[in-house]
């Protein structure tokens, strides 16, 4: 008997925890609206850095650059 | 409740000495030495990227932590069957996880902290050999005491994501499938935008409401976020702040008392 | 009032992929153990004797029957202070010394304070851990574990003990240690449940033993009662055996063997007694090396009883 009220009570707590943390997403939403560009741009302002940073992924950078400029 | 304290206590004692937790934080502590290199690389834009990578070394080795605590809480106790001994004694076994989930949350936290610290002392190095003019133009100062709200932003995630690692070992026996679930949830936790507009890549209501139900059901954790705000001196609302705390405390309530439940009934093979 | 007691104790486990096929751990296993008692739990790997202790322990739920400890019922946490248990090869914590490992234990138990300190150290003491107390786990052999896991048992003064293979990665001196503790709590009034798949363990022990073997209670009582451990012979070996004497030795209808340099190796029936066979070597002129009793070992004893059936009691 007390296994059973132990086990409605967890879940009846689960249950309305769930309910908070949905509402409490709406709620910052509602109130602290994120506004997101509309383009997102990684701007890197010196082209040594971004070699530097591509490590000996040359290759595949220069590529990606390559695709994500004909997609636009 | 005092068992609870004397579980975290043998907890955090236990693995604060953890050789392998040494290493990561060593880790992070060089990644920020190296930041001040790569600094010297750009042009004039050193002080943002060495706080920004300062941050991202603090999260991404958090992280490494957070899991690898996380499942050492329960999988490998389990699996070394240490767990037997503990629960012979007069402890019930909800008292038992949630005084291991202090425990590692401590641990966690001092780990962040000597993190911190060593970020701090860089920064501080950086900003003492800067020029006067140099100083003026930056939009925060070396040394922001905002960078601590983005560190207990981080701490707040970290404390979750521990949590879920937690919650995945409760019932499953294998340490590598919790480590990945875990893992999974957090870069899943970052696309939350991506999964609200999901109709927008999948055209039909229903992938839209499936989209919109996982992103309010799985942990958010893009919310907690703040590191450009903090680095490029962008305005912050604490309430802002509060709600996503609040978030995190429920959060991490729920993933405890469903651990709690599932715990309480396992069968230690 | 029973130390321990247990009413049709089952154990079943779902395996195969699809958790369909039932695998019986435990088959309703009866037991009393009366308090003060050194109960010996024999029986075979796998046979049920872990999932027992397990059940005892709450580290598992029973698919059916109950178990009471102390006339409490196994899940009650307050009865706990008054056991002891120490797992199978048991694992504990790396970066914890012995010390402060048999510190959060005794705090758990509620002791605090000077009196805690006595207790481990006098604990660490008595299982024959020295220094070494202060250095961290993962240091220890399995040995000195086995240790550990024996004082975190005992750390409270517990009524009831539960030791699974207590014997199980000593040496030859570790064992006549653990030998020595049993002796102690039995002469305390403690009752101790202990199970091992080595029949001589409990021969030096126990007052009663059940034997388990596929899950189920193949029999229980007085070990010296059961009929398949009585003593069929004597097996002795002598030394400074003359010709003659071997003669002698022939025409008494000993069965004797050369072992080495005038060692004899002989094998007398169980109608002879330990004094007769004592007597024996004395007579031939030899000098007695070694006299053992020839008995069924337990697995000729699983050999024979298992095939039988159902339980029975030689109470």
């Amino acid at each position: 008997m007390k296994a059973v009220t132990g086990t409605v009570a967890g879940v009846a707590a689960i249950a309305v925890l769930m309910a908070t943390i949905v509402r409490l997403q709406m709620v910052r939403e509602r109130w602290f609206p994120q506004s997101e560009p509309a383009q997102q741009i990684l701007y890197v302002s010196s082209p040594a850095v971004l070699t530097r940073l591509a490590l000996s992924y040359d290759a595949l950078v220069s590529d990606l650059r390559a695709s994500f400029k004909s997609l636009r | 409740m005092r068992t609870i304290g004397l579980v975290a206590l043998h907890v955090f004692r236990d693995s604060v000495r953890d050789k392998v937790l040494y290493s990561i934080v060593a880790f992070a502590v060089i990644l920020m030495a190296v930041s001040y290199l790569i600094g010297q690389l750009t042009a004039g834009e050193d002080l943002k990227i060495i706080k920004d990578l300062g941050l991202a070394a603090m999260s991404l080795m958090g992280l490494f932590i957070a899991v690898f605590i996380g499942i050492g809480l329960i999988a490998r106790e389990i699996d070394r069957r240490s767990i037997y001994a503990v629960l012979a004694k007069p402890v019930r076994r909800h008292e038992l996880l949630l005084g291991k989930y202090i425990g590692l949350v401590g641990t966690l936290f001092v780990n962040l902290a000597v993190m911190a610290l060593a970020y701090y002392l860089v920064l501080a190095y950086i900003g003492s050999t800067l020029s006067e003019a140099a100083l003026r133009a930056a939009s925060a100062p070396p040394t922001d005491p905002r960078l601590l709200l983005a560190v207990m932003m981080i701490g707040l995630e970290l404390a979750l994501v521990t949590a879920l690692a937690l919650f995945w070992s409760t019932f499953s026996s294998s340490a590598l499938l919790s480590a990945g679930l875990t893992f999974g949830l957090y870069v899943a936790g970052q696309f939350g935008a991506d999964l609200k507009n999901f109709e927008q890549v999948v055209k039909s209501p229903a992938a839209g409401l499936i989209g919109r139900a996982l992103y309010y059901l799985l942990p958010n954790f893009a919310a907690f976020d703040i590191k450009t705000e903090v680095v490029h001196a962008l305005p912050l609302q604490p309430g802002y702040l509060a709600l996503t705390a609040g978030y995190a405390f429920v959060y991490i309530a729920l993933l405890l008392t469903a651990s709690v439940m599932i715990f309480a009934r396992r069968d230690f093979k | 009032m029973h130390a321990i007691r247990t009413e049709g104790l089952t154990k079943h486990y779902s395996v195969g992929f699809w958790r369909s096929r039932p695998y019986v751990a435990l088959d309703n296993l009866n037991l009393e153990v009366a308090a003060g008692e050194v109960f010996g739990f024999l029986g075979p790997n796998g046979a049920g004797k872990t999932t027992t202790l397990k059940l005892l322990m709450q580290l598992i739920f029973p698919t059916a029957g109950r178990a009471w400890i102390l006339d409490r019922p196994v899940g009650d946490v307050a009865m706990r202070r008054h056991i002891g248990y120490l797992p199978e090869n048991p694992t504990f914590y790396d970066n914890v010394s012995a010390e402060e490992l048999l510190g959060y234990f005794a705090a758990l138990f509620g002791y605090r304070g000077e009196e805690r300190r006595r207790r481990v150290s006098t604990l660490l003491d008595e299982v024959g851990l020295g220094a070494e107390r202060r250095l961290q786990l993962r240091k220890y052999s399995k040995g000195m574990i086995q240790r550990v896991g024996l004082a975190q048992a005992l750390i409270n003064d517990p009524e009831v003990v539960f030791l699974d293979e207590p014997m199980s990665g000593l040496d030859p001196i570790g064992r006549r240690d653990v030998r020595d503790i049993i002796l102690r709590l039995r002469d305390r009034g403690a009752t101790v449940f202990f199970s091992s798949h080595i029949l001589g363990d409990a021969e030096a022990l126990c007052n009663r033993v059940g034997i388990v073997a596929n899950g189920k209670l193949a029999a229980s009582g007085s070990l010296a009662e059961m009929v398949p451990f009585r003593i069929r012979g004597w097996d002795l070996v002598l030394a400074g055996v003359t010709a003659d004497a071997a003669a002698a030795l022939a025409a008494r209808g000993a069965a004797a063997t050369v072992i080495g340099d005038s060692r004899y190796h002989v094998v007398l029936p169980s109608t002879a007694s330990s004094e007769e066979a004592i007597a024996l070597a004395k007579s031939v002129g030899a000098e007695l090396v070694a006299i053992n009793p020839v008995r069924d070992t337990l697995e000729d004893f699983f050999m024979a009883h298992v095939q039988q059936g159902p339980r029975r009691s030689f109470d």
